[in-house]
Formats: C-alpha cells, structure tokens, sequence
C-alpha cells in the first residue's frame, strides 16, 4: 500500500492525506509546516516525490522522533538546495522501520546531513547497504549508523556495502560479534578498516606516482589492482599493484606506490627481451632476477640520482638477520644499491665484486644471468634450502619478476606469486563484468571464480518507456502510438576499456574543454552606442561632436562597453549504434562506433568539466515495436567511471529509425529548463528500418520531428559520418546538418558545434 | 616638433642572441630578400619572437612587433581618428606605421586575433603590396622594405582557433621546437650566465615536465621557462626551489600534477 503510494501520489492529494495525519499531532506540527513550506519551493516532481516518502513514513508508523528529525533535515538540506537526499532517506527510513524498527529508522533520519558532509551526493549505495542490513541483522542497524562518522571517510561510500557484507560473512551465525563488528568494537573490524585505510592511501597516492613514471619515461603506465597480490607485476604496458602493502602503514603508502613506479620504469628503459628460464634452478631465476633488477636500477640511477633517496628507506635489511637465503638475497639487494652499506659475508661480498666488475657493459642485460647462475651455484655449495614457492621479493617495491621471464607458465620460483596475481586479476574482471565493485575478503571466496554468470544484460526485452507516433507522408496524416520505444540496460565494460577511453580522450577534451571555457568567459560582445560604459566610442563621440558643431541635437550615447554571455544550455547527443557502424574505418582498426564513442567521450568529458548539462542515449531499432535506447549519461549525472563504462560499452546492431528517436530526445527535454536545448544526432547512415520497404517515408517522418522539435524550441542538428548522405539536409535542414567524408573528424566537427552553439 | 624618424624607436638596440638549430637565418634572409611573408611555427617560449628580433637586426630593419588578442579590431592596426581641440587627427597604426615606413612587422600568436581582423593583411601578402585605409579614403603602397612576419602555435590549434585558409597559404612557414639537449643547454647556460654542468641538469629537469604534456599538463616547461630557472639559480636560489617556482607552481594547479613532477624533479637532482 505504501509503495503505490510512493510512486503513483499525485502533489495535492498526498500532500492532503499527509497533511491531515501531521497537523493532527501538535508537536509535529510547527516543524512540519516548515519543511513543506521549504519542499514546495523545489520543482513539482521532486515536491511530489517529498509528500510521498514523508506520506509512507508516517504509514510505517516510525514514531513522533523520526518524523521531526526528517522534517529537520528537510529544512536544514532544503535550504541548501538538497531536498533529494531527505527524500531518498526518508524511503531507506521507512524500510528500516518495517525490519528494525522505529529507533533505527529515528537514528537514520537523525543521521542525514551527517550523512550528506561525509559522503556528499554518494548517498545512496550507504542507503541500500543499512535497508540490506536490517533484512538480514536488524538489532545491528543502530550500532552501524551510530559509527557511520568513522567508517565512512575510511571504506567510502561505494564500498560500505561490501564492509557490512564482509562482516555479515565473518559472523553469519554469531549476532553478539556482529553488531561488535558493525559498531567497529571487533578486532577484526578494526583490522579490516585499517586494511581500508592503506588501499585507499595506496589508490589516492596513484594519481601523482602515475605523473611521476610518465614524467620520468613519457611514457603513462596502466594501473591495475590485484587484490591479494603481496608485489607489483609488470605485464607492460600494464603495472598490476597489490591493493595496499600491510606491512606499510597509510602514510608511507604513497612513497612507495612512487617506489615501484620508478622501478617498473627502469625495467622500462634499460630493460631487455625476457629471458628465457628453461634449464635454469629457481634460485637461478630468482638471483639473475635479482641482478636485472640491480642493473637497470643502477642504470636508472646514473640518469636520476635523486631516486636513490626514493629507494633508499625501503632497503631495511640488515647484516645482523639469519643466514638464510631470503635474507641474503635481501642483503645483496641492498648491497648491489647502497654502496654505503657493509655485509660481512663472503657470498654478498663475490656478489658486489661481479656486479662491480661489471659496470662498464651494464647495457647488457646477458650479465644478470652470467653473475645470477654464478652466485646461485656459490649457494648450493653452500648448502643453503631455498624455497620458491614461500619466498617474496624484497625490498618491497619491487616487482615480482614475472615480467622479466618468457614463458607462459612461469617456472616455480615465481609460481606462487604469479598465480595469486593472475588469480586476483581474473577475479577483479570477472567482477568487473556484472558491474560490482571488487571484494577484498581473504581468497574464502575463491569458488566464486569459476562460477556462471548472469546473462549479458543487452539480452533482455527491454522496458517499454512510451509510444511514439509517426508521420506517413503519403497518406499525409499522422499514425499515432505507432512506434514502441524501450530502454534497454547499458552493458557493463571492463575496466580496461574506460582506461583506453580515458587515455585517448584527456589531451584533446582538455582543449576542448579549455575553448569552452573561454566562449563562457572571454568571449565578449562588443556594445556600442551605450548610454554609459567604460570606453568612449569614437565613432559616435565624433558623430556627437559633428552634430554639435553643425548645431544639431547630439547623440548621448557616445560609450561602448563589452558584455559576457553565459552559457544556459542543455545538450542531449543520441549516438547510432545500428549495425553499419560495427565497421572498421578504412585501413584501421577502429569501428565507425568507436569512433563516435570516441568524439562524444571528449566532449561529455569537457562540458563535465564545465558543469553544463549533457544527456547520453545510444539508439537502435529493429522494427517499430522495439526502437532500443540506450541509457549511458542523464543531464544531471556526472560523467564519471558509471557513464564512461556505459559509453564503451555501447554495441552496435540493428537498423536506424531516426524519426522515433527525434521524437524520444525532445521528450527528454521536458523538464530541463535552459535558454538553449539542443538534440544531436550522430548517425552513420539514412534512416532504415526492417520493417519499411518506402526510403521516403522514414526520411519525411524523420523532417517532420526535427519540424516538431523545432516548434517546441529544440534545435536539433545531424552529423553524419561517411560520404554517402543524400537525406541529411533534407531531414536536419541546411546548414544543420554535417557530412563527414573523413570519420576522423566527429570529434573536432561534435566539439566545434557544441562551441558554436554555445557561444551565441 | 621632433623631426625624429617614424621608425627611430623600433630599431633593435644591441645584437639579441640567438642560437641557430637548423638554416633558419639563411632561409629568412632568403624570404627577407623577396619580402615573402613568413610564418614562424611552434611551442611557446622556443625563441620565436627572439629569433625575429636576431634577425631584425641582423638585417638592420626597424622591427614593430604587435601582440594579438581577441579583442583587436582591425583599427587596432590600420589607425583611427582620434579627437583633439580642433577636430578629429588620424593616427596610424602599427601596421600602417610599417608600410608606410618600411618596417618588418611581427604579429605575434596571430590565431588570437579573431578572423575577420587578420583578413587586413590580405592585400599587403600578395603581389599588390597595398594598404587600403578606407576611413582616410587612402591607398597607401608599401615601402620596400616592409616585411610580414607571424607566428603561431600549432598547439592552440582547434576547429575554432584556426587561421582561415586564404590567409594561410600566403606564407612561407619555419617550423620552430625545443633545442637538443645539448643546444638547450649551451642557450641556457648563456642566457642564464650558469655552468653549463648546472644547465644540463636544468635540461634534463626540463625533459621531465615535457613527458608530462599531454599526461596531464597541456605544454611542457619551455626553453624561456628553463632559462628563468636558470637564472634563479644564478642568484643563488637552490635548484630545487629555483625549480619548482620556474618549472611547477607557474603550469599547474592540479595537486597530484604537483606533486609528480616535483617527485620527478627530486629524482633528476643527484
């Protein structure tokens, strides 16, 4: 009953009904009228939206405390311009009710600005994390949010699902050591948000390590993260980085993601062809490692001295350890870098004596391996065990040394470590692919990896989200519900594709960016004949001075002055992803829809970046009953990782019916209010549907809704990619319409468009 | 009244040094020669405005150089009436001051200048050779010696800043880019009056932040940034800190830009 109340409640009645149950109640009243009198300043749906949710509260019979702390902090929010945020907690609220009770739900209502200062707009993944708690452990619901303060700065808000979860995990059967752990008094809680802490360290620091590599090499590393990986793995171009180092505590955690930057840039630079590790002895492989990582380190010191100091503090191995062989090989690893330091044994001493003899041909990559097999028969002499599958490099910011070897399967010696990596990558992909966020329990999990996974999203039928008419040009009327327009769920990408998209889009959107930015700011229109302004106009001062002279009335107006424009727009781009646009350009690889992704990545990011209002929608059709639109970006919604995955993730089949999607982008207007509202079509060919034999009828449908669109003060515009258009004019109109002979140019012609029309 | 020369004031005082990387003195002196206009390409702050003035004196012409902006209206250059006690005076502009005396003019980032003001050069860049001043009804020849030359960085190049292409084809063009190492280091050791030991290492710096373009900064440090660092060190300020206000607190604001390239500053610093 609630919920149909909560979607289908029009203003006047809910607010009614919930008026009648409020005033009753004198202590709510006062406080009541103020929040509404706030809520109905905000546009009609989300007031709407406001009388439902506080209507279903009630209904939930949350109690007198919960109801004033949401009228609360409608106010306090409202008057910030946040009315979105009670509302969406309001609704979590009344969940909690229903499973936890009203304390819970009185302590959520309390809890929302808190909420708002510590996670801002991210509000709702915390949200659905407390409802999913209170189905399964409602007693642990208040602890939780009574130490929100503490955990949220630390796990983040996308996250906090998995933080409940794990513990939900940990204790599923014991409710005693649950709500310790969700009120952060477990020991394990407490590890596990320290855990929290380094990886979010470790990825904060990313960013300027990723500059620092690019500024050392030129070249910008790729980062990913396996979960559970102890070291760094170089599989070039990619760096695979543990999640976080637990022996390093949150602050250090940034020196060392530079540490190991710097070292995968020297294998980088000074580097070899892999070796090959057949016939050789783990120890061998793990020494000639070792040397190679000497070698191009030393190398990489004669051009950056300074990243000694860098590498330094990581060396903490000292003569007095254990005469085993993971020691000593730390030993001679600090040997080989620190000429300041002294070791006692004989066997570091041969190893610094080789490595010395050897520094006028360190170009040479062959000497890793001479002095590596050489050192490594001294230690078998030596009768020391050396066991590959425990051992782990050291120091820490070193890589693995997977990547320094050929084969496939990689010998014993790394074996371990690599399989953890590789494991933890498939696993991160794997979870990548139905769009969770990884999980960073200990490997319990692990039969997850093999395990079937939901069908692709792009299979299913689609939501039905409105009908659509359409112009028969021939019998001159129009047919009206003719055309069925369904959403259909974006896919999700792998991380790698938003990577690539990322790269390929930063340089040329920062341009773009910048253009726009001086058409908002520095592109002054020049007033002249003003009553007042800063300069004189000398023409009308002369004209003025003429007519005085002449004896006639002069003009007064003799100033001029510069005006700025702003920008009050709103952009919706609708990308074809018909079939034709799986091809490749002519001699590349890239398919005409990479293309489009491509230009319209640049200039979402760009206008992101301004703050201006962009909408992106991917359409298709295969028929009139299923004209398929694609969801990637709304107008308020940032152009973040979500978005960016979504756009990658645009595929591309079936036919182009261009009228029903005119029709569908000015519908998607109705609300964005904006001076300027402007549709843009990319499209790669005429419009075709499966079930139209008449050429004519879609192109002249398809001009009729650009004349619809028009009327309702929507500009739309076509930009077509290929030489083939002989309908773009006709349907967009001249001048608002471009062919595109060369693909390559949809990102300078999509861009210079939103510049135009942004600038006038 | 002053009888001094129109042009007195733009002559090049002392020889402005400039180190050649390739033919580009002979092949100006080539164009000079026929007045062929010129166009100098490249990054900011690699010597082009430098190299102008070298050549200006070099070949003993008066040198009026201008710097373009949006807001230029092609009055800025031709002239305009100004108003005076009795009435309204014509003042010339710089670019009518070089045709009419015989000047090399320099207009400086010409795509700054909107599109419709650069098209007053049209007439000077072909085989006519003419200004026409349409306010003073006067069609003025250009002197011998008048000489176009402008310059232009290819990387604020957009679909929107472009120069038209009717004005692009009237010009020869010199590619201009940052000096080899070596070069790089013998200017700034000139310039800056340092060892050329500590000048190398400038350089060297100055490789990191031009890794960085295009990873997050939109220009690397240039050879006149180098050279102001250079001569902080000069006067004693230490190279770190000569460094970071020359080369990283001017081009960025970004903090983990920051961050990294002093990082990478730290690293090239033994």
């Amino acid at each position: 009953m609630t919920t149909a109340i909560a979607v289908g409640g029009t203003a006047p009645d809910t607010f009614d009904v919930l008026g009648r149950m409020v005033l009753a109640r004198e202590t709510l009243a006062p406080s009541f009228r103020e929040a509404s009198a706030v809520a109905e300043g905000f546009a009609p749906d989300l007031w709407d939206d406001w009388c439902a949710s506080a209507l279903a509260l009630q209904r939930a019979n949350a109690g007198v405390a919960c109801t004033l702390a949401f009228f609360a902090a409608t106010t306090r929010l409202g008057r910030r311009g946040d009315l979105a945020t009670p509302i969406a907690v309001a609704r979590a609220a009344q969940a909690i009710c229903r499973e936890a009770g009203s304390r819970a739900a009185t302590a959520l209502t309390s809890a929302a600005e808190t909420l708002v200062g510590l996670v801002g707009v991210e509000i709702d993944p915390v949200l659905t994390a407390l409802v999913d708690l209170s189905q399964k452990r409602p007693e642990a619901v208040e602890p939780a949010i009574s130490v929100l303060a503490q955990v949220l700065p630390v796990v983040g808000s996308s996250a906090y699902g998995e933080w409940l979860a794990a513990g939900l995990r940990a204790y599923a059967t014991d409710k005693v050591r649950l709500i310790a752990y969700v009120a952060l008094e477990d020991p394990l809680a407490r590890e596990r948000l320290r855990d929290h802490g380094r990886a979010g360290a470790l990825r904060r620091a990313m960013p300027e390590a990723i500059g620092f590599a690019a500024a050392l090499s030129g070249e910008k590393p790729t980062i990913r993260f396996a979960h559970g990986a102890a070291r760094a793995s170089l599989a070039a171009p990619i760096v695979v980085m543990p999640e976080s180092f637990p022996d390093v505590p949150a602050e250090e955690q940034g020196a060392l993601a530079a540490a190991v930057l710097a070292h995968a840039t020297a294998h980088r630079l000074f580097g070899g062809a892999p070796f090959d590790p057949r016939r050789l002895k783990p120890v061998q492989i793990a020494l000639t490692s070792l040397i190679e990582d000497a070698r191009v380190e030393t190398l990489a010191l004669r051009r950056f001295p300074g990243l000694a100091r860098l590498w330094r503090p990581f060396h903490v191995i000292g003569p007095d350890t254990a005469r085993t062989v993971p020691f000593l090989m730390a030993r001679m690893a600090r040997a080989l870098f620190d000429p300041a330091y002294e070791d006692p044994e004989h066997w570091i001493a041969k190893a610094r004596a080789l490595f010395d003899a050897a520094r006028d041909r360190l170009d040479d990559p062959s000497i890793s391996r001479e002095i590596g097999n050489l050192l490594g028969n001294d230690l078998g002499q030596m009768r020391l065990s050396f066991n590959a599958k425990t051992w782990v490099v050291d120091p820490i910011y070193r890589d693995d040394h997977a990547g320094l070897w050929t084969s496939e399967r990689p010998p014993e010696a790394e074996a371990t470590e690599i399989d953890v990596a590789v494991e933890a990558m498939k696993r991160k992909e794997e979870e990548r692919d139905d769009g969770r966020p990884g999980d960073d329990l200990p490997p319990e999990t692990d039969e997850a990896v093999g395990r079937a996974r939901p069908a692709p999203a792009s299979e299913d039928d689609g939501t039905v989200i409105g009908r659509l008419p359409e112009w028969d040009h021939e019998a001159a009327q129009e047919r009206p519900d003719w055309v069925t327009v369904r959403a259909y769920r974006p896919n999700a990408t792998a991380e790698e594709a938003v990577d690539r998209l990322n790269d390929v889009v930063s340089g040329p959107a920062r341009r773009v960016e910048a253009m726009i930015r001086g058409a908002r700011l520095g592109l002054p229109q020049r007033l002249k004949r003003q009553g007042e302004g800063d300069m004189l106009d000398l023409d009308a001062a002369i004209g003025a001075a003429i007519a005085r002279r002449v004896g006639e009335a002069p003009d007064h107006r003799v100033y001029r002055r510069t005006d700025r424009k702003i920008r009050d727009l709103a952009t919706l781009i609708m990308i074809d992803t018909s079939e034709s646009t799986r091809d490749r350009l002519p001699g590349r690889s890239n398919r005409v829809l990479d293309v489009e992704i491509e230009a319209t990545a640049v200039l979402a990011t760009a206008i992101d970046a301004l703050g201006d209002r962009l909408a992106l929608e991917g359409f298709a059709s295969d028929g009139r009953e299923d004209v398929r639109i694609t969801a990637v970006k709304d107008f308020a919604d940032r152009f973040d990782t979500t978005s960016k995955a979504r756009l990658a993730g645009l595929t591309p089949g079936r036919s182009t019916r261009l009228g029903a999607v005119l029709r569908h982008g000015g519908r998607r207007f109705a609300g964005q209010r904006a001076y300027r509202r402007l549709l843009v079509v990319i499209t790669d060919g005429e419009p075709f549907d499966v079930d139209c034999d008449d050429p004519i009828y879609l192109v002249e449908d398809a001009r009729r809704a650009v004349r619809e669109l028009r009327s309702a003060g929507i500009d739309a515009f076509g930009l077509g990619i290929g030489a083939t258009h002989t309908t773009g004019d006709r349907i967009f109109g001249r001048g608002n319409f471009v062919a595109l002979a060369r693909p390559e140019d949809l990102g300078k012609a999509l861009s210079a468009l939103y510049f135009r029309l942004a600038s006038r | 009244m002053n009888a001094e020369h129109p042009l007195a004031r733009y002559r090049v005082e002392g020889n402005p040094y400039y180190r050649a990387t390739g033919a580009e003195i002979e092949v100006f002196e080539a164009a000079h020669a026929d007045r062929i206009p010129m166009m100098l390409k490249g990054p900011t702050g690699c010597g082009k405005t430098r190299f102008v003035e070298h050549m200006a004196h070099r070949l003993g012409r008066p040198l009026i150089t201008v710097a373009c902006h949006e807001d230029m209206t092609a009055s800025d250059l031709v002239g305009r009436f100004l108003l005076d006690a009795e009435g309204t005076v014509w003042q010339d502009g710089p670019l009518t001051l070089a045709v009419r005396h015989g000047a090399i003019l320099y207009l400086d980032e010409i795509v700054e200048a909107r599109q419709d003001t650069t098209v007053v050069i049209h007439p000077l860049t072909d085989d006519r050779r003419v200004l026409p001043i349409e306010k003073r009804n006067e069609l003025i020849a250009a002197h011998p010696d008048f000489h176009l030359v402008v310059s232009y960085n290819p990387g604020y190049q957009s679909a929107v800043k472009d120069l038209k292409e009717s004005t692009k084809q009237r010009f020869v063009a010199l590619d201009f880019d940052y000096p080899s190492p070596q070069v790089e280091s013998e200017i700034i050791a000139h310039e800056a009056g340092i060892s050329e030991d500590v000048a190398r290492l400038v350089v060297e710096i100055g490789a990191r932040s031009r890794n960085l373009r295009g990873h997050g900064l939109d220009e690397g440090a240039s050879t006149r940034m180098l050279i102001q660092a250079g001569r902080l060190i000069g006067r004693g300020i230490p190279v770190r800190e000569a460094c970071r206000i020359a080369l990283v607190v001017p081009v960025t604001d970004d903090v983990d830009m920051r961050a990294a390239l002093s990082r990478a500053i730290e690293a090239c610093i033994a």
